[in-house]
């Protein structure tokens, strides 16, 4: 029965103050008649319910309504007046209002940044026009995705779905560009005649190319991106039409796109010019190389469940698993990232909770501060409705003032975000604070205000109280529900900051563990950098391998330089596409063909990158015979044992047919040590590796260990390409340490906010428990000073106020402690070795989080602790 | 004559005026004179009631009374109401325009019955 007749009371509570008043316990008889009409039982409690929740939501916002309209008592002058007045109210009390907007404007800061960053990465469209219609074609199976598809099957999708859909392709084939300067290297991409048009962007020069132009022996055609056209070439007007040399080879321009046009992004690596695939000599049939990124417009009225069911009638894809699936633009991509970002989107909306929860603390204790003056005011004729008016109206500048100051929080804070620039997490540099992210602040803002001015109005029935006026002190003893309210937002405090700070915690706990992994071969002091010789140019394997030993020969002999080598991909950056083969004198169990890494090196390798040679020899001149190979140990404990290693000989499958042709083309001469082949996270595997000089790279990286600054030979290496070939960029010039930890940037950017949002989050509750603590130690002043003047020692107040809030901050730990156990998976996303929930780890943020209340709370425990015991008993 | 006094009003205001139409009544007074006179079809929320009283006590259709009338409990806690002459106005006003519809609805034979 009282717990029912609580719950009319607090409906009652929920209507403004004069509502409030005039009702009185006539409220609690209407409720009574209503529940002795329906009788007793489930059903009549049921409908009782029914009756008051129906009755709240019609009654509610009309009184508000008018209440806010100031109908509820007219007053001399509107709300101009009001925000007058609350504007000299603020001013009055300049730390409170200063704590709240700062408080205000950090929370909704952070947050609206990431909402920016959220909402342009996983919501934004593509930039096209009309990007509703734009899907994108996969094949899709059980859990995996395949975005690329081989050429046959464009073709063959092309002819499918023919003139219902207009189908554009990508796949990227660098090219380097021969301008006024030295040549460089930009992303090309291939792209058929139908591709621009189906994008509904405009050239700025020339005309689109279209399917015309797409011609098997046509003559090479490009478009350019607005970039290449002005840096690499210096904005010539008159370049339409004429021939720009692309590896090399003379090719005609067409258009040149305008800025900010770079497709296939967004999500897809940006390209700098598009070639005709026709002309490029893509054979849709027999090319076996890279796969096209295939992308649709949807005509108009038609859908994509049309589409896919054209896709179900297609052949099959060529892999009995999958299936062509219809899907927006780079969904697997968004939704990938998605997943990161809404995590730390949580972590920023902790903040806010913080935020929220220490505007409410402060308004709280500024309410009981002001309970006199509200009690005088009522007292001397003000309507309630006009207090709350004035509530409203200084709740509305202090949210303004935050909302502002939040904008430019929210700036800093997407400027940091872009500034880290994470590859992980693709279009992060288009973030910007646009109208979504706006109106996402703004509404958050207008609850942060709900719940500001929420607080002080309710307070104000109680205000009305007239034992306040009659009490003897100014300060008074707070009741056991502002005392229960107190305790509770200490603990809320600790919870929310111990979640977030335990969430970075682990976070930076799997950075180091990342960053501690070992590569198994030294990465500091080696420089790298790519050549990719033009096929125009460099015809036949022959033509290259001489470039690739003088390019060597040549650096070798610079000042500084300590060792090289030439890869085809260093390890730890790719591994490039596992090749099949087969051991001599093995069966061979069909079906299941074993697999490894296949490296062409050059003989310098191992000493330049310290790989240890465990057994036998390297590949170095007068080491070993022609066709010699050296494997990893992993391969040798996997696929050679129980065999002699050295001696044992290999045959890659899939290669070209003389090699098939050959038995045991491949001999073991000897076994290194493994190093990490692609991600330092996972498992190393098996790996081979033979001569570059014996193998068909079309590309190599050069790797010098220098003695010096690795960066400071990047001048001295490019001279030495331009020397043996003026023509030939030289680009990705790079430390090798730095390519290693790319794959680190996701880890690295979500332990920068996640640290950031922590330490946010642990200054406003600092700033929110100090609030409580000073607010419920204030209160209880001459309480303090009667047990002092009783004989307690000052140091049995300090106690008594600290272990309080320890009691409660350590009730909160336990609370948020349990969060971080519930949530930490979400965390996972976030690094690629997360280390779990360490319980070190949490034990050391609970405990940290404990005694920064604890520190916090010593201070308002000292002043109690210097009240004073006589002028405690003259108050009484 | 106070601002709006002949606009239609709300419903529950109706009702309630017509409830202290007769004689000065306290809030759960009003509620069972209007359960009362629709056979329960109206049953009136405390809220509902309570912006309804409040608004006509700021158009002055209603006026709270000092001490209650005679022959009732002087509960302290009660406030009794009683309608003013610019509240009979708006409920004669009101009931007029009522039973205009009413009239209407017949001629139209929407209801049944005579003219």
């Amino acid at each position: 029965m009282s717990g029912r007749r609580r719950i009319h009371r607090w409906i009652l509570r929920l209507y403004p103050p004069d509502l409030r008043r005039r009702a009185g316990d006539e409220w609690d008889e209407i409720v009574a008649w209503h529940r002795r009409r329906l009788g007793s039982g489930p059903a009549a409690r049921a409908r009782l319910a029914a009756i008051l929740v129906r009755d709240t939501l019609a009654a509610l916002p009309r009184a508000w309504w008018r209440t806010l309209r100031g109908h509820g008592a007219p007053t001399p002058g509107g709300f101009g007046r009001d925000l007058r007045h609350a504007w000299v109210s603020l001013r009055r009390r300049p730390s409170f209002t200063l704590a709240v907007v700062v408080t205000l404007a950090l929370g909704l800061g952070v947050t609206t940044a990431v909402t920016a960053v959220v909402h342009t990465v996983v919501l934004a469209p593509p930039p096209y026009p009309d990007p509703g219609a734009l899907v994108q074609i996969a094949g899709v199976g059980e859990g995996r995705r395949t975005v690329q598809l081989p050429p046959r099957e464009v073709r063959d999708l092309r002819e499918a779905l023919g003139g219902s859909l207009a189908l554009g392709v990508a796949r990227f084939q660098d090219v380097a560009v021969a301008g006024p300067g030295a040549p460089e290297r930009v992303r090309g991409v291939q792209v058929t005649g139908a591709t621009l048009p189906m994008l509904g962007v405009r050239p700025i020069l020339g005309r689109l190319p279209d399917e015309s132009d797409d011609l098997p022996d046509g003559p090479c055609l490009v478009a350019l991106s607005s970039g290449v056209w002005s840096e690499q070439l210096g904005s010539p007007g008159d370049i339409v039409g004429r021939a720009v040399r692309l590896d090399g080879a003379p090719c005609t321009v067409v258009a040149v796109m305008p800025d900010g046009f770079a497709y296939p992004a967004p999500y897809f690596a940006p390209g700098d010019l598009w070639l005709l695939a026709g002309p490029a000599g893509v054979d849709w049939e027999a090319d076996t190389g890279r796969g096209f990124l295939v992308f649709g417009r949807l005509p108009p009225g038609s859908d994509r469940a049309r589409v896919q069911a054209m896709l179900d009638g297609v052949a099959s894809t060529g892999d009995d698993e999958l299936r062509y699936g219809v899907m927006g633009w780079a969904e697997p991509s968004r939704e990938s990232s998605s997943r990161r970002l809404l995590t730390l989107l949580a972590a920023a909306g902790l903040v806010l909770v913080v935020a929220w929860v220490n505007v409410v603390t402060l308004q709280l204790a500024r309410n009981v501060d002001r309970s006199r003056e509200i009690a005088i005011r009522l007292a001397l004729g003000a309507s309630g409705a006009r207090l709350a008016r004035l509530v409203v109206a200084e709740t509305a500048l202090l949210v303004t003032a935050g909302a502002a100051a939040g904008l430019v929080v929210a700036t800093w804070t997407l400027d940091l975000i872009v500034a880290m620039r994470s590859f992980w997490i693709p279009r992060m540099q288009e973030a910007s604070i646009d109208a979504v992210a706006i109106g996402v602040g703004l509404g958050l803002a207008v609850v942060s205000g709900i719940l500001a001015a929420g607080i002080p109005v309710l307070g104000l029935g109680r205000a009305h109280d007239a034992s306040v006026l009659r009490s003897p002190s100014r300060s008074q003893t707070p009741g056991r529900g502002g005392r229960r309210f107190g305790r509770g937002l200490v603990a809320a405090e600790t919870a929310l900051s111990l979640i977030l700070l335990a969430g970075s915690l682990l976070l930076y706990r799997s950075y180091r563990e990342l960053l501690a992994l070992d590569p198994g071969f030294r990465s500091a002091d080696v420089l790298h950098a790519r050549i990719t010789p033009p096929a125009a140019r460099y015809p036949d394997d022959a033509a290259r391998r001489d470039l690739y030993r003088e390019v060597e020969a040549r650096v070798r002999a610079l000042p500084g330089v300590v060792d090289v080598a030439l890869t085809y991909v260093p390890p730890g950056v790719g591994a490039g596409p596992e090749q099949p083969f087969a051991v001599a004198g093995r069966p061979e169990a069909p079906g299941n063909r074993p697999t490894t890494v296949w490296r062409w090196v050059s003989e310098g390798h191992f000493r330049t990158l310290g790989i240890e040679i465990l057994r036998g020899t390297g590949l170095g001149d007068g080491e070993a015979p022609p066709r010699s190979v050296v494997v990893n140990e992993t391969f040798a404990d996997r696929y050679l044992s129980g065999d002699p290693v050295l001696g044992a000989r290999l045959r890659r499958v899939e290669s070209s047919p003389a090699e098939e042709a050959e038995p045991d083309a491949w001999t073991v001469v000897g076994v290194v040590a493994d190093v990490r082949e692609e991600y330092a996270y996972r498992p190393v595997p098996p790996a081979v590796y033979a001569r570059l000089d014996e193998g068909p790279p079309t590309s190599v990286a050069i790797l010098v260990r220098a003695s010096g600054p690795p960066l400071s030979l990047a001048p001295a290496l490019r001279d030495a390409v331009a020397a043996v070939d003026p023509e030939q960029p030289v680009y990705a010039v790079r430390d090798l340490a730095y390519l290693l930890n790319g794959e680190y940037d996701l880890n690295r950017l979500a332990l920068a906010l996640l640290a950031l949002f922590a330490a946010t989050t642990l200054l406003l509750s600092v700033a929110g428990i100090y609030g409580v603590v000073a607010h419920l130690v204030g209160r209880r002043m001459p309480e303090m000073g009667i047990r002092i003047a009783l004989g307690a020692h000052r140091r049995d107040v300090v106690r008594l106020v600290v272990g309080d809030c320890a009691r409660f901050a350590g009730a909160g730990a336990a609370v948020g402690l349990l969060a971080v156990v519930a949530t930490a998976d979400g965390l996972a996303t976030l690094s690629p070795r997360w280390v779990g929930r360490e319980p070190a780890v949490l034990a050391a943020a609970a405990v940290a989080v404990v005694a920064v209340a604890v520190l916090t709370a010593y201070v308002p425990a000292r002043r109690a602790a210097s009240a004073d015991p006589v002028e405690a008993m003259r108050r009484e | 004559m106070g601002r709006g006094t002949t606009k239609p009003i709300a419903s529950t205001e109706f009702h309630a005026l017509l409830a202290l139409a007769d004689e000065p009544r306290y809030g759960l007074g009003i509620v069972e004179e209007v359960a009362k006179r629709t056979d329960d079809e109206i049953l009136l929320g405390p809220g509902t009631l309570y912006t309804a009283i409040r608004r006509m006590l700021e158009r002055g259709l209603i006026e709270e009374l000092d001490e209650a009338p005679p022959g009732e409990d002087d509960d302290p806690r009660r406030r009794y109401y009683r309608i003013t002459p610019a509240g009979r106005k708006v409920l004669v006003a009101e009931a007029e325009r009522l039973e205009l519809l009413v009239r209407t609805a017949r001629a139209k034979r929407v209801l049944g019955g005579s003219g």
